[in-house]
């Protein structure tokens, strides 16, 4: 085989993928299933604020003042020496890194928009979503559904009570959110909580998934009107749980609008869509763009005589890849990338070393003995993974040809830092970018330059 | 000033003895009051197997404890028959065991003479070839297998089932309340305790006639509070709990040392263990440790070869109150119980003490404790507590009309008329004016909406941790990653808490479950707790609340 393989059919992965796709590259892109990006809820962490991680604030601890993302980018890199944004472009490169990021942005609405979905949001502006939960998240990138659901700007919420779904406690949510609202000195802002005098939508359904799929049919906007007839106004929000079409999200939403910001609450598997819908528009995109698609685990990585060889899992399952260029992108312990079993913690393709934060391996030994007491402490084995060099290379011996992407390389906690999907997003187009170099004869072998080109 | 509360007498401790203490009380007509300092049932009876056996173990050293098991299991399956379920053992013979088939069913012939008491099947001997045809992974160097029956219980429901009735039969009952310090009279007389609500942080008094400490392995501790000397033995053991059934069957195992686990099914899980060791550490930080399980998964896989490819989710351990021994092995301890007067050799007249025993032989030791306290009392009604049903246990559930009338799924009726019984009908009616009944809060038990509510309003459950025993919220193998803010939620309506108690409740449940995961954190659980991870902090955003 010549051209490009990508294993992993996540942000990651396809990222990259479509980035050697338009390059110029034959490319595939291998993936075993869904991984993390499946599950998430619909906002596209960059440097999103966390209560309770000082290096991200939402606000300047001592003037007061909000802090967007590329404050936070800044602040990050000068904390967090392994993350993998400081890892690709160095403490002082906050600039870099937001202008990287700007571009990013701009590459992901491309390839999802096509798709039906759009992406909102900046570096410079903190987007206040609303969970199901009524917790605020300041976020910075969000995707259609979601992201209307921003409360910058807005007058007043109505939350919109439809009983017996799965995931959403419309009263619940309001006085978490009302409380939210105060505590961050948003108001005045009323929230209310309105039963949908329709709810023929949702009836009997139970599953925000199975309510989304009926939406997407053709009854589906009709009964959608019925329900939010009268609601909201103006600059007042309509808050609804994750049932805005499994498909159709930007027409339903236009449909219903009709002036007023209609949104979703952000949330959690089994109640979030929004990975759903992320996760099939980037396979579409991929497809579009002449990305072969291929479904299967690899189990091994090999490398002889200057060349890449992938083998399945399971013996026979498809037949070995030669690639020129491989982009590893296999996501953590959800994704599959790293593995947790008889051996110990490992990387099972290339069985690289997997460190944590303080460069501590976490490899070859079981996992629960990386477990620190104490839920909320910062746990190693949940922010380890593979270590890169600035150029994305896999450290410290990886064969020449590949590259890292994702929640693969380790020194950050996605969960706790909240730059899961960013991550993803620059590393997945830097490492298909250095890949496409590679593939197409330019010389990637020299000293890495800091940050992607 | 502070409040308080008159009584004939005070329980001190809500496991197993101290409710069934309390229900059997106040059925003969005493004034009660129980603290419990967390939730009932919460300390060493939700951390036992749950196993109302006769104790084939106990066969030789303690035939008495057999005979009084039996005979109480009989009784548990006549009072909360709901609770109960049968729990068929298979016993594998191998051929390098010390004790062969033989002499092993001369022991189960023994046993079989105790099996009518308990409405057990006798014992059978089954080939090789006929075990592993009942479950196909026993290893296949089993000489022959013996099945043997027994009864299992849900621990935690049965210490709430004897509280509610106590409750119903006039008993005050107060969790998350700890027992601080004596009330003595001037001439050294025990005369109730000043006792502390951990939720509110109040202190208050219950003046009580007699006090009865029933605190299980706190048992000392109580007693040193109160100037009295109470030893144990206590034994620490722990399970592990899988992520669901493992076998139909429970299937015994031998460790290293020679001693006899089993794995078994336990409701909608199944538990493997237990250990047994002397155990001087924090009772109130009770860990499993990674010796402990790689000794119990060791055993196991002589019977299961392949049990390490089973989802372990979490740990249960617990401190057995074991009445103390000098010079002998943990196992050879007696599981015999004792029931002390302070009053006669002791310093502190008004004051008892239940130490010892066996879950399953609670009713016995309740109905002692009770003829002991009463006749201080001058009470002479008679112990009930054997005919009388358990709150739930007053008929049997139709099961199939429940989920058509409520209009939930089969195994969601199924579930509820196991927790509750004769009142499964009343829980589902538990309604909120717009949210559904049925709304499924936690898919892996399940539990309804409803199901939170009605032990919000009817059983007293304060804090969203309660409802882990309660109802079973959060054990399966996502560990509450999908159902403890929903569950937070209700609650919160219930009682009214607000925005920041409600996510405080969140991080404490999301804690404890870490903590229970975590000693056996591998394999695809690893993946599972990554996705709680993300749901509590990157999506909830628990921020500083996590204790
Ligand atoms: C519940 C949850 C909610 C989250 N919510 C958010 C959110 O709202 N916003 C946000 O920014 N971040 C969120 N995150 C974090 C974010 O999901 C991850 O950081 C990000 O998706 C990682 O993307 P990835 O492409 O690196 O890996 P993944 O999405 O995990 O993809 C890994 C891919 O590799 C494949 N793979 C692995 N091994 C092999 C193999 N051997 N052979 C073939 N294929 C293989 C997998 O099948 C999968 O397709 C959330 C995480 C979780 C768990
Ligand atoms: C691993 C294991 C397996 C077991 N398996 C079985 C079995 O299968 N079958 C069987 O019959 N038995 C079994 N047992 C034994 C059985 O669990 C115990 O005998 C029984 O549960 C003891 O009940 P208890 O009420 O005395 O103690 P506990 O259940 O511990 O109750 C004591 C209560 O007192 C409370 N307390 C303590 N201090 C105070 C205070 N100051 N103020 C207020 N409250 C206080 C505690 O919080 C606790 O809830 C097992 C035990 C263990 C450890």
């Amino acid at each position: 085989m010549s051209g490009a393989l990508v294993i992993g059919g996540g942000l990651a992965g396809s990222a990259a993928a479509l980035v050697l796709a338009e390059a110029g590259v034959p490319v595939r892109r291998l993936a075993a299933g869904p991984g993390a990006t499946a599950l998430t809820g619909g906002s596209i962490d960059v440097a999103a604020a966390s209560p309770g991680v000082p290096h991200l604030p939402w606000r300047d601890p001592r003037s007061g003042e909000a802090l967007p993302s590329r404050a936070r980018l800044r602040i990050l890199l000068s904390g967090a020496s392994r993350h993998p944004y400081t890892t690709t472009f160095g403490a002082a490169g906050g600039e870099a890194l937001a202008a990287a990021f700007e571009r990013a942005t701009e590459r992901l609405a491309g390839w999802l928009r096509a798709e039906g979905i759009d992406l909102h949001g900046s570096l410079d502006r903190n987007l206040l979503l609303p969970s199901a939960q009524g917790t605020l998240r300041i976020s910075d990138l969000a995707l259609t559904g979601v992201a209307s659901s921003d409360l910058g700007g807005c007058r007043k919420v109505t939350i919109v009570d439809v009983p017996g779904v799965e995931g959403w406690d419309a009263r619940g949510c309001a006085r978490t959110l009302a409380s939210e609202i105060a505590a961050l000195g948003l108001g005045p802002l009323p929230v209310e909580v309105v039963r949908a005098r329709d709810d023929r939508f949702a009836s009997g359904a139970g599953s925000p998934a199975r309510i989304a799929a009926r939406l997407d049919g053709a009854e589906g906007e009709g009964l959608l009107k019925a329900a939010l007839e009268g609601l909201g106004g103006a600059d007042e929000l309509v808050l609804l749980p994750q049932v805005l079409g499994l498909v159709r999200t930007r027409a339903l939403l236009a449909s219903v609008s009709q002036g007023r910001p209609v949104g979703e609450a952000l949330s959690f598997p089994p109640f979030a869509l929004a990975g759903y819908r992320l996760t099939r528009a980037l396979d579409r995109a991929c497809a579009a763009a002449g990305v072969e698609l291929l479904r299967g685990r690899a189990g091994r990585v090999l490398a002889a005589e200057g060349r890449l060889r992938v083998e399945p899992e399971q013996p026979g399952a498809f037949e070995a890849l030669e690639p020129e260029g491989l982009v590893l992108a296999t996501g953590r312990f959800v994704g599959g990338g790293l593995e947790a079993g008889p051996r110990g913690v490992h990387e099972p393709l290339l069985g690289l070393p997997v460190s944590d934060p303080d460069g501590r391996r976490v490899d070859g030994i079981p996992a629960h003995r990386s477990v620190r007491k104490g839920y909320a402490n910062p746990q190693p084995l949940y922010a380890a993974g593979v270590s890169v060099d600035g150029a994305l290379r896999p450290q410290p011996t990886a064969p020449a040809g590949v590259w890292a992407a994702g929640e693969w390389i380790g020194g950050f906690d996605p969960a706790r830092e909240r730059t899961g999907l960013g991550v993803a997003l620059l590393t997945g187009i830097a490492a298909g970018e250095r890949a496409a170099r590679h593939v197409l004869g330019s010389n990637d072998s020299g000293q890495a330059p800091r940050g992607p080109a | 000033m502070s409040r308080v509360l008159p009584c004939d007498v005070l329980v001190i401790g809500g496991g197993i003895n101290g409710t069934g203490i309390a229900r059997d009380l106040a059925l003969r007509g005493v004034s009660v009051a129980l603290v419990e300092r967390r939730e009932l049932g919460s300390g060493t009876s939700w951390a036992s197997s749950g196993m109302i056996h006769g104790g084939l173990r106990y066969l030789q050293q303690d035939p008495e404890v057999t005979h009084h098991s039996c005979l109480d299991s009989g009784a548990i399956q006549r009072i909360a028959p709901h609770l109960v379920f049968r729990i068929p053992f298979l016993m594998p013979v191998f051929s390098d065991d010390r004790i062969g088939p033989e002499i092993v069913e001369v022991g189960l012939e023994m046993y079989d003479a105790y099996q009518p008491l308990k409405n057990g099947r006798p014992h059978t001997r089954l080939t090789s070839a006929q075990a592993r045809e009942l479950e196909p992974m026993l290893s296949d160097r089993i000489e022959c297998a013996f099945t043997l029956d027994e009864w299992g219980v849900d621990a935690g429901r049965l210490c709430i089932a004897n509280a509610l009735d106590a409750m119903a039969h006039g008993a005050r009952v107060f969790t998350h309340t700890e027992a601080v310090e004596p009330l003595r009279s001037p001439g050294g007389r025990i005369e109730g305790a000043r006792v502390r609500d951990t939720v509110t942080g109040e202190t208050w008094q219950v003046e009580a006639a007699l006090t009865m400490n029933a605190a299980g392995p706190w048992v000392p501790q109580v007693s040193e509070m109160m100037g009295e000397l109470v030893r144990q033995r206590p034994g620490k053991g722990i399970h592990l709990v899988f992520e669901r059934r493992v076998s139909n069957l429970a299937i015994y195992a031998r460790g290293v040392d020679g001693r006899d686990m089993f794995t078994f099914p336990h409701e909608q899980n199944s538990m493997a263990g237990t250990t047994d060791d002397d155990y001087y550490g924090d009772l109130d930080r009770i860990e499993a440790t990674e010796d402990e399980v790689a000794y119990v998964l060791e055993a196991m896989e002589r019977s299961i070869p392949d049990i390490r490819r089973h989802r372990v989710t979490h740990t249960l351990q617990g401190v057995r109150p074991t009445l103390y021994g000098f010079g002998a092995y943990e196992d050879e301890l007696s599981r015999d119980y004792e029931v002390i007067d302070h009053g006669a050799g002791g310093q502190a007249p008004g004051l008892f003490t239940i130490t010892g025993g066996k879950l399953a032989a609670f009713r016995l030791m309740a109905e002692d404790a009770a003829d002991r306290l009463c006749a201080e009392l001058g009470n002479d009604a008679p112990c009930r507590t054997a005919e009388l049903p358990l709150p739930g246990g007053e008929e049997p559930v139709d099961v199939a009309a429940l989920a058509r009338k409520a209009a939930i799924s089969l195994p969601a009726a199924l579930r509820l008329a196991f927790r509750h019984g004769a009142r499964a009908g009343q829980v589902v009616g538990a309604s909120d004016p717009v949210q559904s009944p049925a709304r499924t809060i936690c898919a892996c038990e399940p539990v309804l909406d409803s199901e939170l509510r009605h032990v919000a309003r009817v059983e007293g459950v304060r804090k969203l941790s309660d409802c882990m025993l309660r109802v079973r919220l959060g054990l399966g193998a996502c560990q509450g990653a999908g159902c403890t803010a929903s569950a937070a939620g209700v609650l919160a309506e219930e009682l009214g808490w607000d925005a920041e108690r409600t996510i405080r409740e969140v991080a404490e449940f999301a804690a404890q479950r870490w903590r229970a995961v975590a000693p056996v954190l591998d394999g695809a659980q690893v993946a599972a707790m990554e996705v709680h991870r993300s749901v509590h902090f990157g999506m909830i955003g628990m921020g500083g609340a996590v204790p």
